[in-house]
């Protein structure tokens, strides 16, 4: 499932004095099955690209094409003026945001929030059947939802999901989305208030379903390093525009831009331009202590025998 | 769209009659409204529209800014005119007689005074809502309700309900766009349907609102707690509401005009 | 002298049916006058119950709760107590009541009964503080989560506190509210002396502390310096706690027996460790 992104703009608030252009001409391309960080500090416009990529905002300018299938069409011209009209057109447009939203799933922040229903089971069929599925078709998808975010269907399907922990509610709630089996799967900030164990388990089932579905993911985040580890991508945003893109390794290299911009690079990239400025020379794409710690060991047994280090 | 709507619509400004005491306009305003139900002349119309003009004027807000409080009662004003030039009887000839329709003088005269009472009236609160910020409102009307605690009307609680309702509004409209937008992410649909349906597709944007609401409540009180507060007894305030020069100068204004409406 | 502690502190909540299970367990602190105490855990820990048995919002199943010499079951002192502790929540939102900065600080003091020039003195020094003093006629919705954060730090400080308990306080935000939060943190404890307890599950927050306290399950399972409590790599591992970066490749780098000490910290403790390795 590949998305192409053309000159896509947003203002919020149009010819006000408030008028801001949320995102600025952004033009992207993103192949099937990427695992994408899209990192950025608040503001800085990646929620508002998000929301265009399900249909929730309406573009000001620009497309978005999702596996050939123009997205924003239909969604920017005008409503009709005649009542007639107004009701074929709101048909129209009903049936294509369902296409939409079958081909993108959006799991938004802190998703637990939007638990409604009495059973598990209820809550995550709800995306389903809005898509029109029927019974047994939207049944089969809520075990595997449930499946797919480790909380056992026959266990928990008829409880409540607000007697469960903070952090469970939070995969349900994404098991609702993943339930509409979206072809592309977009989440904000799902790690956002989770402790360190929480964080590792949502992002660690993320990445699983990645590998086993094939399917495309774009997470939205503050973390650098958390993204780092996961991601094979990284796009990111400052004041509506993409600045940086490319495999973390890459993105990485601008230490500088990046804390410019007002993001947190993980402590291991100052180490390693720290010990470069002291003459180390090791290689200035390292991201993960794992590979900090091979390459530093590597210099130090042989240091050791040469004698000279600093 | 729902950031659209905006409470309490506050105009900042830096004019005299923002800077008068609010309990004054409370006072002021409702003398206000009483005088539109004595005056039904012409000429007392014109005093009153002179008087209120020359506030809106002092107040520094635009006069399209005032007016727009007068959009969603529209349908109200066109109304009552209609209702009132149509079905007031005369004693005269009438006007027009086509029909079952017949229109007297009189009922011309008094469709045109409703409405033109309706725009007074709206124009006048929208003044004080315009020119007073939401916490002196709330602190004016605490300091009026003051002399009724004794036959024990919780004056600070309302008032301090107020305060906290008002501090909400922008956070819950917010919260209700953000969870429209993700059911809206999982296929439901407000927007089509008949009414039944419409109801419906509200459960969910309404369970987690209401869940969310009493969460932060309980959290408000608990932080509430946490900061020593015990209701009103013994509590003292930052600003104290005193009452100026220009309040007195306002008074005896005011009195002037309620004092030319009786006569008219 | 000792501004917090507690004795033998047992807490069980009152819809709990089972007689044996406690949200805190034997819970023993001293904390001094001016001391900068960090308590990390996971969610569930009991680092929140905790925080609030000091403010006097829950009471002790067991045990005491002493806070300035004031025993917290004594209801009486319920008010001082809470005037000597101040408490900042996690949730900037749910913690503001007025719907105008300066007022919404000045909320604390108007419930001690103050005088109003008092209140008002109080309330711009507050501001200062924080350094949010331009902000004090806007409307707390119109900030950022950052700035709420530091005016609700605002509303406790005009009571002038002796010691401030933080729960949580920066869960909610993105990192450079963060920041902004954290380095308010350490003025208050760094130039206005006040005694800081600060609740979180970072372990970046808990580096510069003059203590950290680790809790699972309802008890204190480490204790000790940043230095002592983050070389004990596997243990905090275990409990599904962060160990700083440098730590953490520290740590690996000692096991393979290269003279680094396990307790860095920091970039610049590691960097000159390496260059002296020759």
């Amino acid at each position: 499932m590949s998305i192409k992104i053309v000159e896509l703009s947003h203002i919020y608030d149009k010819n006000t004095p408030n008028e801001t252009r949320a995102i600025d001409h952004i033009n992207l391309d993103i192949s099937s099955g990427q695992f994408i960080g899209l990192i950025g500090h608040t503001g800085s416009g990646k929620s508002t690209l998000i929301q265009h990529l399900n249909g929730l905002l309406k573009p000001s300018e620009g497309d978005i094409i999702v596996s050939g299938y123009n997205i924003t069409e239909g969604l920017k011209t005008e409503i009709p003026k005649k009542r007639s009209e107004r009701k074929a057109d709101a048909k129209a447009r009903k049936k294509r945001l369902i296409e939409v939203r079958k081909r993108v799933g959006l799991v938004f922040q802190y998703p637990e929030y939007q638990l409604f229903e009495e059973t598990i089971e209820k809550d995550i069929a709800f995306g389903p059947t809005n898509l029109g599925l029927g019974e047994t078709e939207v049944k089969r998808r809520v075990i595997e939802a449930m499946e797919l975010v480790g909380i056992d269907y026959e266990e928990y399907k008829d409880r409540s999901p607000f007697e469960l922990s903070g952090g469970q509610k939070r995969r349900v709630a994404i098991a609702g989305v993943l339930a509409m089996k979206p072809e592309v799967l977009i989440l904000d900030e799902p790690t956002a208030g989770l402790d360190p164990r929480g964080r590792d388990e949502i992002l660690g089932q993320i990445k699983r379903l990645h590998d086993k579905e094939g399917i495309t993911v774009i997470i939205v985040s503050h973390s650098m390093e958390d993204m780092a580890k996961i991601s094979e991508r990284l796009i990111v945003m400052n004041q509506g525009k993409i600045v940086l893109d490319g495999s973390p390794k890459e993105v990485f290299r601008n230490i500088e831009m990046l804390e410019e911009i007002g993001l947190a690079v993980p402590q291991i990239s100052y180490l390693i331009r720290a010990l470069n400025a002291r003459g180390f020379e090791i290689d200035a794409d390292i991201l993960t202590v794992q590979e900090a710690f091979e390459q530093l060991s590597l210099k130090l047994q042989r240091k050791k025998k040469s004698g000279d280090l600093c | 769209m729902l950031r659209d709507i905006t409470i309490g619509q506050y105009y900042t400004e830096n004019s005299v009659i923002h800077k008068m005491d609010p309990r004054f306009k409370i006072i002021a305003s409702m003398l206000y409204l009483v005088s539109l139900f004595l005056v039904n002349q012409i000429v007392a119309y014109v005093a009153v529209i002179i008087f209120i003009g020359t506030v809106i004027k002092l107040s520094k807000v635009p006069l399209g800014f005032v007016m727009r409080g007068l959009k969603p009662i529209l349908m109200l004003i066109v109304f009552a005119f209609t209702i009132n030039i149509f079905l007031t009887p005369g004693q005269g000839a009438p006007l027009v007689d086509i029909g079952f329709i017949t229109i007297y003088p009189e009922g011309v005269e008094r469709a045109f005074f409703m409405a033109i009472r309706l725009v007074l009236l709206i124009v006048g609160t929208s003044l004080l809502t315009l020119t007073t910020s939401p916490i002196e409102l709330t602190d004016g009307i605490e300091y009026l309700l003051n002399p009724f605690k004794k036959i024990g009307l919780p004056a600070h609680e309302l008032a301090m309900m107020m305060t906290i309702a008002l501090r909400f509004i922008p956070t819950l409209l917010e919260e209700t766009d953000k969870i429209m937008k993700a059911q809206m992410a999982r296929g439901a649909d407000f927007e089509s349907g008949n009414i039944m349906n419409r109801a419906k597709a509200l459960i969910p944007l309404l369970v987690p609102l209401f869940i969310s609401a009493f969460r932060r409540a309980d959290e408000l009180a608990m932080a509430m707690e946490a900061r020593c507060y015990r209701g009103g007894e013994g509590r003292t305030r930052m600003k104290v509401l005193k009452y100026s020069r220009l309040d007195v100068l306002g008074g005896v204004v005011v009195v002037l005009y309620m004092a030319v409406c009786v006569v008219l | 002298m000792i501004m917090i502690k507690t004795e033998n502190l047992f807490f069980r909540y009152g819809d709990e049916k089972d007689e044996d299970k406690f949200a805190l367990r034997d819970i023993n602190l001293h904390i001094k006058e001016g001391e900068f105490v960090v308590i990390i855990g996971h969610n569930g820990s009991g680092k929140s119950t905790l925080s609030k048995l000091l403010n006097g919002i829950y009471f002790p199943t067991q045990g005491k709760i002493i806070i300035d010499h004031m025993d917290t079951s004594d209801e009486s002192l319920i008010w001082e107590i809470r005037k000597t502790a101040g408490m900042v929540f996690q949730n900037p939102d749910n913690q503001l009541v007025a719907t105008i900065v300066e007022e919404d600080v000045a909320f604390g003091p108007e419930n001690l009964g103050l005088p109003s020039a008092e209140i008002r003195k109080r309330v711009d020094e507050a501001l200062e503080v924080v350094k949010m003093e331009d902000y004090k006629r806007k409307p707390p919705h119109h900030l950022s989560g950052g700035q709420k954060q530091r005016v609700a730090i605002a509303g406790i400080l005009a009571m002038k506190p002796k010691c401030i308990i933080f729960d949580e306080p920066t869960a909610m935000l993105d990192p450079s509210g963060r920041k902004e939060v954290i380095q308010t943190i350490h003025h208050l404890n760094k130039t206005e002396k006040m005694t800081i307890v600060h609740i979180t599950h970072f372990m970046d927050e808990a580096v510069n502390a003059d203590r950290i306290l680790v809790m699972d399950e309802g008890e204190i399972v480490l204790e000790g310096t940043p230095k002592e409590v983050f070389s004990k790599v596997e243990e905090l591992r275990k409990i599904g706690l962060d160990v700083p970066q440098v730590t953490l490749l520290s740590h690996e780098l000692a096991k393979q027996g290269f003279e680094v000490s396990s307790q860095n910290l920091t970039v610049e403790e590691l960097v000159n460790e390496l260059c002296q390795l020759k």
